[in-house]
């Protein structure tokens, strides 16, 4: 980005504009998609409140605090992936590898399984359990620095370790197996404003914090000798993009359940449109992680009308082809 | 007196690496570090960066010791270009070089018109203005080398440490990155410190040329000084027959291993 007149950077923000087009598009598809029928006349006339009193419950109440649940989510997975990617330098990083996934999953399992009374505090103990194990992941990795390779491979040790755990539980309780199934795949069904109030402070502060910091993770890109010899503060750096994409990850697997594949993928995706460059990889990551997740769910509501799938396996289902095609058709070199 | 390091001691973890170096660069000067493989000419240029912690000794930088400096103001006065960089392919050279003008910049990093002149004046100073648009991935090695070089011209650093700047290039790249760290030295006044593999480099190339050899200082001198038949023998174990030119100054044919 030489200067704004740059056609590097017009090109960029033409991009920005197209993703931001699909993202607010998903979100207009998905609150008039469902069971009942509502008018994009209706639609409008309920968002400024004269609509009758069905028609609000139904977007009001139902479907629009589920689409913005799932827009927050995708947003804040993609933009962890985006960050971990970054600082790990390894395009198999995504928020499983510090531990969110298992963490929270353990966690998660733990309470449904061995104290389902308390299943009420599902998301704040699955929270806590996503962040305690990447701080366990992080204290154990360190040794006079915390070094990316083997970052990631005290992930791998400390999430087999909890995988252990949640499968020794689901066998030892196998007749309360189906009410952890759920959480594990990922789900959007009946989330509600209460979910959307609370993942909406970690999601605005975690992406603002990593649009605003997009800068130093391309520092941090160069190699740690490279990034120190320019003046940053690599340790320091390293733990606050771990910290936000964490929270990121965390709240979001919290209120909607195990939906990584979303933080591996979306990143990729992203980075075949528009390049490494953080400064761009961020937004476009966030508004097509967001508009991926709320046409899936939206998908997930339609295609087995009226049963409902969950959207973490038309995700995977639609996701996975389709990087893989897109992985074919752009050259490697470009990951 | 530009850099000075007293009795520095370094290594990784427990295992010592480099033992009581002493060694001063003058300003102005392009001084070569030369050595055998494992003789510690890396260690000690991390450890002068900042990369490892000495265990032993001191580093001073215009007098001042250069633990007491914060790491951005050091990065105003020193760059330090490791032997391998990890670019992620796509990023473009302009993008790469403008990462020289990050320690100048307020917290925010947003680059002011004058930081973009700069990067300009960089990328052009080294040759590569029709280059500045291109992917990293669709360079050289040389070319490469080249974007590092600009990156580190665009951080405006009196002092330029390069570790073995010239490994994997063709003899016409080779000449070239030398030909540019002296452009460095001569019309832009920078003090460098290197690595260099080749001995008949270190001499054409360096006003002072330091002798490492088993983590220590083996000794230190003009080319003239350095490039005996006795020295050689002792530190590479080579036999070689020392000659000059008038062009070249004085350089050296190895026959055998001893």
């Amino acid at each position: 980005m030489m200067n704004i007149k740059d056609k590097y950077f017009k090109k960029k923000s033409i991009l920005i504009i197209i993703f931001f087009a699909f993202a607010l598009g998903s979100v207009a598809l998905s609150l008039y998609t469902g069971s009942v029928k509502v008018s994009p006349g209706n639609i409008i006339k309920v968002m400024t409140g004269e609509a009758s009193k069905l028609d609000y419950q139904i977007i009001w109440n139902i479907r629009l605090p589920r689409t913005i649940v799932a827009f927050l989510v995708g947003m804040s997975l993609a933009v962890s992936g985006a960050i971990l990617q970054g600082i790990m330098r390894n395009p198999l990083a995504s928020p499983n590898i510090i531990g969110v996934s298992s963490g929270a999953g353990f966690a998660g399992i733990l309470l449904l399984i061995i104290f389902p009374a308390f299943s009420d505090l599902l998301i704040p103990f699955a929270f806590l359990g996503a962040m305690a194990t990447t701080v366990v992941i992080y204290l154990i990795a360190w040794r006079g620095g915390a070094d990316p390779h083997r970052l990631i491979l005290t992930g791998v040790g400390v999430s087999a370790f909890l995988g252990a755990g949640i499968q020794s539980m689901m066998i030892f309780f196998p007749d309360r197996v189906h009410s952890v199934i759920g959480f594990m795949v990922g789900g959007l069904a009946a989330r509600s404003w209460d979910h959307a109030f609370v993942l909406a402070p970690y999601a605005f502060a975690g992406t603002l914090l990593a649009f605003l910091s997009s800068g130093r993770l391309n520092i941090l890109m160069m190699g740690d000798e490279t990034a120190r010899s320019l003046g940053l503060n690599v340790e320091l750096t390293r733990v606050i993009f771990i910290a936000i994409s964490s929270v990121l990850a965390a709240a979001s697997v919290s209120i909607v359940g195990l939906l990584g594949f979303a933080g591996l993928i979306v990143p990729h995706l992203a980075r075949i449109f528009v390049g490494p460059d953080h400064r761009y990889l961020f937004p476009v990551s966030a508004l097509l992680g967001s508009g991926l997740i709320v046409t899936c769910d939206t998908l997930a509501r339609m295609i087995l009308d009226p049963v409902e799938l969950p959207v973490g396996v038309i995700m995977a289902a639609l996701g996975g082809p389709f990087f893989l095609y897109l992985l074919r058709r752009k050259s490697a070199s470009s990951m | 007196m530009h850099l000075q390091c007293d009795t520095l001691s370094a290594g990784y973890g427990r295992e010592m690496i480099i033992n009581e170096i002493s060694l001063t660069v003058k300003k102005g000067d392009i001084t070569a570090i030369i050595g055998p493989n494992g003789s510690g000419k890396s260690t000690l240029l991390r450890a002068i960066s900042g990369n490892i912690k000495n265990t032993d000794g001191k580093i001073f930088l215009n007098g001042k010791p250069v633990s007491e400096i914060r790491p951005k103001a050091l990065a105003r006065e020193l760059t330090y270009m490791p032997q391998v960089l990890a670019a992620y392919p796509g990023f473009l050279v302009k993008d790469i070089v403008a990462c020289g003008r990050f320690p100048h910049l307020g917290f925010g990093g947003r680059m002011k018109k004058e930081d973009h002149e700069k990067v300009n004046w960089a990328i052009e100073s080294v040759g590569l203005q029709d280059y500045k648009d291109r992917t990293i991935s669709s360079l050289s090695g040389g070319e490469f080398q080249m974007t590092r070089i600009a990156m580190a011209i665009a951080q405006e650093t009196d002092l330029v440490i390069l570790d073995e700047p010239t490994t994997f290039l063709d003899i016409n790249h080779q000449l070239r990155v030398l030909g540019l760290i002296r452009k460095l030295n001569e019309s832009m006044g920078k003090t460098i410190l290197m690595v260099l593999h080749d001995i008949n480099h270190a001499s054409r190339f360096s006003h002072e040329i330091v002798v490492l050899d088993k983590g220590c200082k083996y000794t230190s001198g003009t080319p003239q000084e350095i490039l005996t038949e006795n020295i050689l023998q002792n530190v590479f174990k080579i036999n070689a027959r020392i000659f000059t030119d008038p062009d070249h100054g004085i350089y050296c044919l190895s026959d055998s291993v001893t």
